[in-house]
């Protein structure tokens, strides 16, 4: 069989085990969907009817580190999100994406007398936007928490998928951390060390971040929205010295989108005037018209400016249709924020950064002009859509 | 329509008139040929469905990788190679259990872990779970399991039911939550009676948390990978590579094939011969009315019309219910096949067989070729015959004298062929036979001649004993020698085989026991189930202190890697009365003095696949060093075809520190009650996967299994005389009616009905007689040739050969019943005729 061939069909059997194993507790609205396609778009693990046996977020609690950068497993998922953009001494742009997912099927380990038992599996994400190259690569890597091989612990600060991890140890700001990330495929390699500059941000209200009216249909999540980045990415064998600047997402729950919620567009944008600015609105299925919308800033020194969300207006600009999952996404926005009296013009430094993996969504690397009052606005972020 | 063809028509009217007129002739053949047929399509079917399902039990969930580790494979190195390499690899535990219900029938855990699995490149795979969903549940669900739909009818269980199994003394229950798909039926059949589970579940099934039973890869074709994967192997594992797995599996194949090939050939031997003596029975049947159309005008093309039609239909029918009743007896075979290599391969079904095109082929290619084919010499033989009413000449007499200095030639060159094809030293086990057959068809050249020697010494001892009729009962063996002689070939090759395989078996079977009985000097043998497991020093002392036990051996069964790759050691400490079972290959002085200070003895296999014998060393690595084992003697040995090397515990703990003891032998006072001790045992030991075995039990099992391996040789032996004695029965047959006239003579002379009767019976006897005498040096021959070429080219093993008289006398006694037997109905047919009216004719 031609090598290619074999690939896609190695690619696809692979999509469709990961997706079948996120779902293994999912809702059975959840899994009628999946029946549908092989790859799922994201949000689909986000809905539905929270497992008893877990814990939802409903009430503010107060979030301590180093122990909550750890895993919550009483909740049935969580993730760690680190993404950033990056450049070398020519100038060559580069975003990069570093996910770590868990996802438990049970509260308690099978009661088995084998160290493979489980209750969790873990699933890395790994991608590099080289905008330069016009390239875009993915890859992911699966695994139970077993016998060492997938994991996360607070302290010190561990997630690992085998042996892609990004381990880390406080910094000297509140909830702060110093990094490091390393992640090796066939194709390219990432290995950054990470610092952050600005303290903790605790999103929503003080780490309750609610996603709809619902209650229960919400996350605790904290931000770390500037972290200097340096250090090396090898693609295809050839090594670049890069740095710039990262942003880290942990957020954990048992279900965040009401049952008629479709995704999400987040964004997380560095500005040039070391400001950070935080969006996302979830979309109701059929229209845009009443998302639910979020929005924070976050200023130089660290101190943050909830925004009243209601203003905030987010139009898309033009759309981008995916080869592989003829998915249009829309790719250049124009976002309005009254209250800042603020205009920004975002626009994908690539189209084609579709992750069309076990879940499918678009996340990719962007660039921010635009203006406040009279100042012009210039900076680079990352955008993530799902549910297209 | 024109004058030719009407003529054409009324003598295929007269034609039909004479088959319909005796039809038990037509049946006849029609019996004869199928059963040819049948026989030779049962065997190879039967061998075919053996070795398909065989293959494909080893190669299904396998077959995607190219490398396995297999040894002492632990969780741990899977995650060191996992953290280490980039390559796909999968887990694999695997191991027996038994079901509950039906009761003890075996089963097969074969668990995996789903994530990993699906990374493999499954494209050369055709098995698929029925969905990845389900395939998911296998982690998320303790004890759940996917099972082919096959399985499920087995056991009247559907998905959602839950299936008793039992392991050592522990029972599940595994509750099938999904199917396990294939893409043809025989990868289905592969896949009986195993359950696929999480490899967490099949750890805590099979008792074995922490071990492994194999690791999956798919390694590109480089040493790079390769070399990678080794350096992080730890002592006791071992990489083996797509292509020594693969021959490994061949290999076993190729030995379980070997008995089963061998009896097809022969089988097809007997079965074109049989078929070749009805042909020319059938063709002389017609002889006088091939005469009277002769007589009557019709040309030859026209008697050839009929012959040719005849024999196409016939053949064609004969092969149609040959066909299907060789397939009802393949099911029969392979029955017990599967009775004989359950016990030590894997589960097959007699219910499934598998029919390859060549069956097809090979039965309308005997059938109706080989039907045609012998009909021609018979036809030129009918059509030699003038179209007068008179005798049939008898050939020349320098004929014979130029068969005899063809066949000696012939002899000749078989021989050194098959003495040069046996002189290459090669394991194949193919060049084996080839030359065993060639030294066997040297030997069939000469029966002719001998039998005719033997005929002539008998017709002279006949002549002073019986007179007149001694002479005329033992004249067809001198006489009609073409034809007797052929017969008495097709009979000697078939009782040679009884006596081969029969003499084979017998040896084998009395060295096995033997060996057993020498080496199960303990009353009690308890050995660990896993790799994982062992016995700590408290229990082995408790052991000790128990009233009934008099000593305790302990060993240990382990693998030691030295430059030649690696060995299956066991390091022993059993006493010196134990070591004393060894029977060695040439007796050694001291053996046990040198083997206590440090000497190594290994078994028969080990030193024919290693080339060592006594006196030559071993070198085996430990840590640091390599250590050099002198070999002090080769013992029999039938429990490994790999090969074992012995050596005392106390040397191997010396040196390689390794402490672990896998097996201990308890030696008890002669009145213990060993269930009793076994139980007071099993309360002293922790781990509860031990086996026990005490002794007898052990031996009984063992000799069971022996004799059910051996069963499907001997049901196919039996088919081979069956065959043989039919061909028989159809040549005399074909003799008495070639020589009605002279019966009738002899009637026409003076001699009774009784005395014709008699002479008949008598000649037929002693064709089975010389036959059955003949067979006896070549049927010892295939015995020394089975043992000495084929045992230790697939084994490595070999016996000493014991010659069971009673089977040599079974042989003569069963050749000439079989001639008697054959001879009863033609000899009756022909003493009941009339002779006047018939002879007046001529």
């Amino acid at each position: 069989m031609a090598g290619k061939t074999k690939k896609v069909l190695l690619t696809t059997g692979t999509l469709i085990i990961a997706a079948g194993i996120w779902l293994v507790s999912s809702s059975p609205d959840a899994l009628e969907d999946q029946q549908t396609t092989d790859k799922l778009p994201l949000s689909n693990m986000l809905q539905g009817k929270t497992d008893e046996q877990f814990d939802s977020a409903i009430k503010i609690r107060s979030l301590e580190f180093p122990r909550d950068h750890g895993p919550h497993p009483a909740f049935q998922t969580e993730w760690w999100y680190f993404t950033g953009n990056l450049s070398n001494d020519d100038n060559t742009h580069y975003g990069y994406q570093f996910t770590i997912f868990r996802r438990s099927f049970s509260r308690e380990k099978l009661n088995l007398d084998s160290d493979w038992a489980a209750n969790q599996v873990y699933l890395a994400h790994v991608g590099i936007t080289d905008v330069n190259g016009n390239e875009y690569f993915v890859d992911e890597m699966l695994s139970r928490d077993v016998l060492g091989l997938a994991g996360a612990q607070a302290n010190p600060f561990s997630v690992w998928v085998e042996n892609w991890v990004v381990e880390g140890v406080p910094g000297e700001c509140e909830g702060c951390l110093n990094l490091s990330i390393r992640a090796q495929t066939q194709d390219f390699v990432i290995d950054l060390e990470l610092n952050s500059v600005k303290p903790v941000v605790l999103q929503g209200e003080q780490g309750l971040s609610r996603k709809s009216n619902t209650p229960g249909n919400a996350s605790y999540y904290y931000s770390l929205t500037r972290l200097q980045t340096s250090g090396e990415i090898t693609i295809r064998g050839i090594t670049e010295q890069v740095s710039g600047t990262s942003w880290m997402d942990h957020e954990w729950f048992s279900s965040v989108l009401d049952t008629n919620q479709a995704g999400w567009d987040w964004f997380s944008l560095q500005l040039n005037d070391q400001r950070e600015l935080m969006l996302f609105q979830i979309r109701p299925i059929g229209s845009a018209k009443h998302s639910f919308k979020y929005g924070i800033l976050v200023h130089k020194q660290g101190e943050t400016q909830p925004l009243n969300s209601a203003e905030i207006a987010l139009v898309p600009l033009r759309e981008w249709q995916s080869k592989s999952s003829e998915t249009r996404y829309p790719v250049h926005w124009q976002v309005t924020i009254p209250e800042l009296n603020a205009q920004l013009d975002i626009e994908a430094l690539l189209d084609k950064q579709e992750r069309d993996a076990s879940f499918r969504y678009w996340e990719g690397a962007v660039k921010v002009r635009g203006h406040q009052g009279t100042l012009p606005i210039t900076g680079y972020g990352y955008l993530e859509m799902t549910g297209y | 329509m024109n004058h030719a063809e009407v003529v054409l028509n009324i003598v295929l009217l007269a034609w039909l008139r004479e088959v319909v007129r005796a039809p038990l002739q037509s049946t006849l053949s029609v019996i004869g040929i199928a059963l040819g047929v049948a026989a030779v399509i049962a065997v190879d079917v039967a061998n075919y469905s053996a070795r398909e399902s065989f293959l494909a039990a080893s190669s299904v969930l396998e077959e995607s990788a190219t490398h396995s580790i297999t040894g002492e494979v632990t969780d741990e190195l899977y995650r060191t190679i996992r953290l280490n390499t980039a390559y796909p690899v999968q887990p694999v535990v695997q191991g027996r259990v038994r079901l509950k219900d039906p009761v003890d029938v075996s089963a097969i855990i074969y668990g995996i872990d789903p994530i990993a699995y699906r990374q493999f490149d499954r494209t050369t795979d055709a098995t698929t779970l029925s969905s990845s969903e389900e395939t998911n549940q296998l982690l998320a669900k303790a004890f759940s399991a996917f099972a082919t739909a096959d399985t499920l009818k087995r056991l009247s269980t559907s998905v959602g039911d839950s299936i008793a199994v039992r392991f050592g003394r522990s029972d599940y229950d595994l509750h099938i939550i999904g199917l396990l798909e294939t893409e043809t039926p025989l990868q289905q059949q592969s896949l009986r009676m195993l359950f696929f589970t999480d490899i967490a579940t099949a750890q805590t099934i099979l008792g074995t948390r922490g071990q492994l039973s194999s690791i999956q890869l798919q390694l590109p074709p480089d040493d790079e990978a390769y070399r990678l994967i080794e350096s992080l192997l730890p002592l006791g594992a071992l990489l083996e590579g797509g292509l020594s797995r693969q021959q490994s599996i061949q290999s076993i194949t190729e030995a379980f094939q070997t008995n089963l090939s061998a009896m097809s050939l022969l089988t097809l031997l007997v079965a074109i011969f049989l078929i070749y003596n009805t042909m020319i029975f059938l063709v002389i049947r017609r002889k006088p009315m091939i005469k009277i159309l002769r007589a009557q005008g019709v040309s030859r093309a026209g008697i050839i019309t009929c012959v040719v039609l005849e024999t196409v239909l016939i053949g064609t029918a004969a092969s149609v219910i040959g066909f299907l009743s060789g397939i009802q007896l393949a099911k029969f075979l392979l029955s017990l096949v599967e009775r004989s290599i359950n016990n030590l391969y894997f589960p097959i079904d007699a219910g499934f067989t598998i029919i390859s095109t060549s069956a097809v082929v090979l039965a309308l290619l005997l059938g109706i070729g080989s039907s045609f084919l012998s009909s021609l010499p018979a036809l030129r033989e009918a059509l030699s015959v003038s179209p007068s009413f008179g005798p049939a000449h008898h050939r020349s007499s320098s004929r014979k004298y130029n068969r005899g200095v063809i066949a000696l030639l012939a002899c000749a060159v078989f021989a050194l062929t098959g003495v040069a094809i046996l002189q290459i030293h090669s394991t194949s086990i193919v060049l084996g036979f080839a030359g065993i057959y060639c030294i066997v068809a040297a030997y069939f050249c000469l029966v002719p001649m001998l039998s005719r020697a033997i005929g002539r010494v008998l017709r002279t001892f006949a002549k002073r004993r019986f007179g007149v009729r001694g002479i005329l009962a033992s004249r067809a063996l001198t006489m009609t020698g073409g034809r007797t002689s052929v017969a008495i070939c097709a009979l000697c090759i078939a009782i040679s085989a009884t006596i081969g395989v029969g003499v084979m078996i017998s040896s084998f079977r009395t060295a096995v026991d033997g060996w057993l009985g020498d080496r199960i000097s303990a009353d009690i043998y308890i050995s660990t189930q896993g790799y994982g497991d062992e016995f700590n020093k408290q229990e082995i002392d408790k052991l000790r202190t128990l009233p009934e036990v008099r000593s305790v051996g302990v060993a240990n069964w382990t693998w030691l890697q030295g430059p030649d790759g690696r060995a299956r050691i066991f390091a022993v400490d059993y006493g010196e009365h134990a070591f004393s079972g060894y029977r060695f290959k040439t007796q050694v002085n001291d053996v046990w003095k040198q083997f206590r200070t440090g000497g190594v003895i290994v078994s028969e296999p080990y030193a024919w696949k290693h080339g060592v014998g006594t006196g030559d060393q071993l070198e085996f690595w430990n840590n640091n060093a390599s250590i050099q084992m002198p070999v002090v003697g080769v013992f029999y040995d039938y429990s490994s075809d790999r090969g074992i090397v012995v050596m005392h515990r106390d040397i191997y703990v010396a040196n390689f520190d390794d402490q672990t003891i896998t097996t201990v032998a308890l030696y008890t006072d002669p009145e213990s009650d060993l269930d009793s001790l076994e139980n007071t045992a099993t309360t002293i030991l922790v781990s509860p996967n031990f086996n026990f075995w005490q002794a007898r039990g052990l031996h009984e099992a063992s000799m069971e299994v022996f004799d059910q391996t051996f069963a499907i040789t001997a049901v196919l032996r039996s088919l081979a005389v069956v065959v043989a004695i039919i061909a028989v029965v159809s040549t005399l047959a074909m003799i008495q009616i070639d020589r009605e006239r002279e019966f009738k003579i002899q009637t026409a002379v003076g001699f009774t009905v009784r005395e014709i009767w008699l002479s008949a019976s008598a000649e037929a006897g002693v064709m089975g007689f010389i036959a059955g005498l003949l067979s006896i040096p070549v049927g010892l021959l295939l015995t020394w040739m089975l043992i000495w070429i084929v045992n230790q080219r697939s084994f490595g093993w070999t016996m000493d050969m014991l010659i069971d008289g009673s089977i040599l006398v079974e042989a003569v006694v069963l050749a000439v019943v079989a001639a008697l037997l054959a001879g009863i109905l033609p000899a009756w047919r022909l003493a009941k005729r009339a002779p006047i009216p018939t002879l007046q004719m001529e």
